[in-house]
């Protein structure tokens, strides 16, 4: 079965590309600033400030890829397939440090927070994704297993498009590849397999 | 439709034992364990903690780790295989796995990420390959046993070994109490009083292949979903776990009258218990008897879904129901015949559902083949 990529976007320290080319940051350093880049992008979505930076760069990146326009699927047939290394580390170690016992003051704001999936519950969220979902954790992207994944959800026809992709944020550093995966192509579109996914995260 | 896979293979270590046989037991005897123990700032809780004893003493491996060896190993005893084979896809669970190690601040040990976790295991276990983590917070155990059925399918594994678990931990006892879920006593799933979960700590591993075995309990299909609504907290409509449990009653071709009893998520909270309830009356599920294992073990966490999944595929093998511990009077707008007696009768068709933070629902039917 033959599955393509109509959209995509990678949003790393060294900027943002998609299917439509390079977002153009007036500052160098901008995408180390998700905050700006909201202003940026002209997002009006407020559920975004209380979010912490993983899920921050996953919607952001989500924008870049959808340019607002609503999924032309039901929400049911849409899938989302995603993989990260440190997943809420980052979270993980701010919520760590309201534990100390003579400082006792934990927030379930930042809580809810310290868990791998949450980035995929907002872009579900965002874009009324309610389909078949799955996180998993590895030390490099693997790509195999997000195309044999993937396509195997396709084949038992439990999803009829699917967001897929990489999302990782430690220390500062971003490091997004989300891909719109459908059944039908267009003029540009690429075929969705190791190879394109390697050339799409570079 | 995709072929059943079958489970040849599988432990349990909790604190009630440390093999599927010894939980099956104590909790078809009703015993628990989950205790109170208190801890400097939250007081009194209630958690199902394990007994220090239970773990192995590893060199340069963690408590979880020596958990996770001793489990697969125990498994892989059960069904006869050698944990080295190369025809072996590992998968692990865990929505927390070392996360202690964070506590000791300097010299982050490189087992605080779940890829390093998992590697430290197999290779104690002399397996050459790269094991895979699902990390999906309370579905990830169901939701893993739903990987390996799909890789199964493709035939580039002989077996799949999908191990799951997660340590009690004062990160996730402070992150409940700072969300105010932490039950005052042991967590009373579907209950009129019932005031959140307790936690739990444990290990389950459940061992796959597709080869039919006529005396294996099969698992039929696995599907799961988004509720698409909040983070944290369950649809008020029960409208995604629905969807997953839809997707499994048709892809197996079942009618949900078919179905002899569920093994809920059922925490305990008022939010979840409640949501449960109204996504098995949409799906046809209201009068099948129902039941959680939350009031023996606690939440587990990462391993929740496969430990459950084991029990319950016990179950069905021997003929018995589990009831449901801390369950007095409906607590949920629409009442479930939540199983409150030992039962034994002929059952050969089980669902089983878990539903978690980032909105995400799992759901697998389990089947045991009748012999014609």
């Amino acid at each position: 079965m033959d599955l393509f990529v109509t959209k995509y976007c990678r949003l790393s320290s060294k900027g943002i590309n998609t299917h439509k080319g390079v977002v153009n940051l007036p500052l160098n350093d901008m995408v180390y600033d998700p905050q700006a880049l909201y202003t940026l992008l002209q997002l009006s979505y407020p559920k975004f400030f209380k979010m912490d930076t993983l899920c921050k760069y996953g919607i952001l990146a989500g924008e870049c890829l959808f340019e607002g326009n609503p999924l032309s699927y039901t929400s049911s047939e849409i899938g989302i397939i995603l993989s990260g290394q440190h997943g809420s580390l980052d979270t993980d170690e701010q919520f760590q440090t309201t534990l100390e016992t003579d400082n006792f003051f934990p927030s379930p704001a930042l809580f809810v927070y310290t868990l791998s999936n949450i980035v995929m519950g907002e872009l579900c969220i965002r874009h009324k994704i309610k389909g078949e979902n799955l996180f998993t954790v590895s030390a490099t992207p693997d790509y195999d297993l997000l195309c044999q994944y993937t396509t195997a959800l396709f084949l038992q026809k439990r999803i009829n498009a699917c967001l897929v992709g990489w999302v990782d944020y430690y220390q500062k550093q971003p490091d997004i590849l989300l891909v719109w995966v459908e059944t039908t192509s267009d003029i540009n579109a690429l075929l969705f397999n190791h190879n394109t996914l390697t050339s799409l995260y570079i | 439709m995709p072929a059943p896979v079958y489970i040849i293979g599988d432990n349990i270590i909790t604190p009630l034992g440390t093999t599927t046989e010894e939980n099956f037991e104590a909790i078809s005897n009703g015993v628990s364990g989950i205790r109170r123990h208190t801890n400097n700032p939250i007081g009194d809780f209630y958690a199902s903690v394990l007994d220090k004893g239970m773990f192995l003493p590893g060199e340069s491996l963690t408590h979880l780790e020596s958990l996770f060896i001793r489990s697969i190993q125990q498994a892989c005893q059960s069904a006869g295989i050698d944990a080295t084979d190369s025809d072996n896809l590992y998968i692990f669970s865990s929505t927390k796995g070392n996360i202690e190690l964070l506590q000791k601040q300097a010299n982050l040990s490189a087992s605080i990420h779940l890829d390093q976790m998992a590697k430290a295991v197999t290779t104690h276990l002399r397996y050459a390959g790269t094991p895979l983590i699902v990390s999906n917070a309370c579905i990830s155990g169901v939701q893993a046993i739903g990987l390996a059925y799909t890789l199964l399918q493709q035939g580039k594994y002989k077996r799949a070994i999908v191990t799951g678990g997660d340590l009690f931990s004062f990160f996730v006892l402070a992150g409940f109490y700072s969300l105010q879920a932490i039950s005052p006593f042991p967590c009373t799933p579907f209950d009129k009083k019932r005031a959140g979960i307790s936690l739990g700590e444990g290990c389950g591993t459940i061992i796959l292949t597709r080869e039919p075995n006529p005396t294996s309990i099969q698992i039929t299909t696995v599907a799961s979903s988004n509720d698409a609504n909040h983070i944290s907290g369950p649809s008020r409509t029960g409208d995604g776990l629905a969807l997953a449990i839809q997707s499994v009653l048709q892809t197996a071709g079942k009618e949900p009258k078919t179905i002899q009893f569920v093994n809920a998520h059922g925490t305990g909270t008022i939010y979840n218990d409640e949501m449960e309830s109204l996504a098995f009356q949409r799906c046809g599920l209201a009068q099948i008897p129902v039941n959680s294992l939350k009031g023996y073990i606690g939440h587990t966490l990462g391993a929740a879904g496969i430990i459950e999944t084991i029990l319950t595929a016990r179950s069905l093998q021997r003929n018995q129901l589990l009831t449901s511990a801390g369950f007095q009077e409906t607590g949920t707008s629409v009442p479930l015949p939540v199983i409150t007696e030992n039962h034994t009768g002929n059952y050969t068709c089980a669902l089983k559902t878990a539903s978690g933070f980032g909105g995400g629902n799992a759901v697998l039917l389990l089947e045991k083949q009748v012999s014609s």
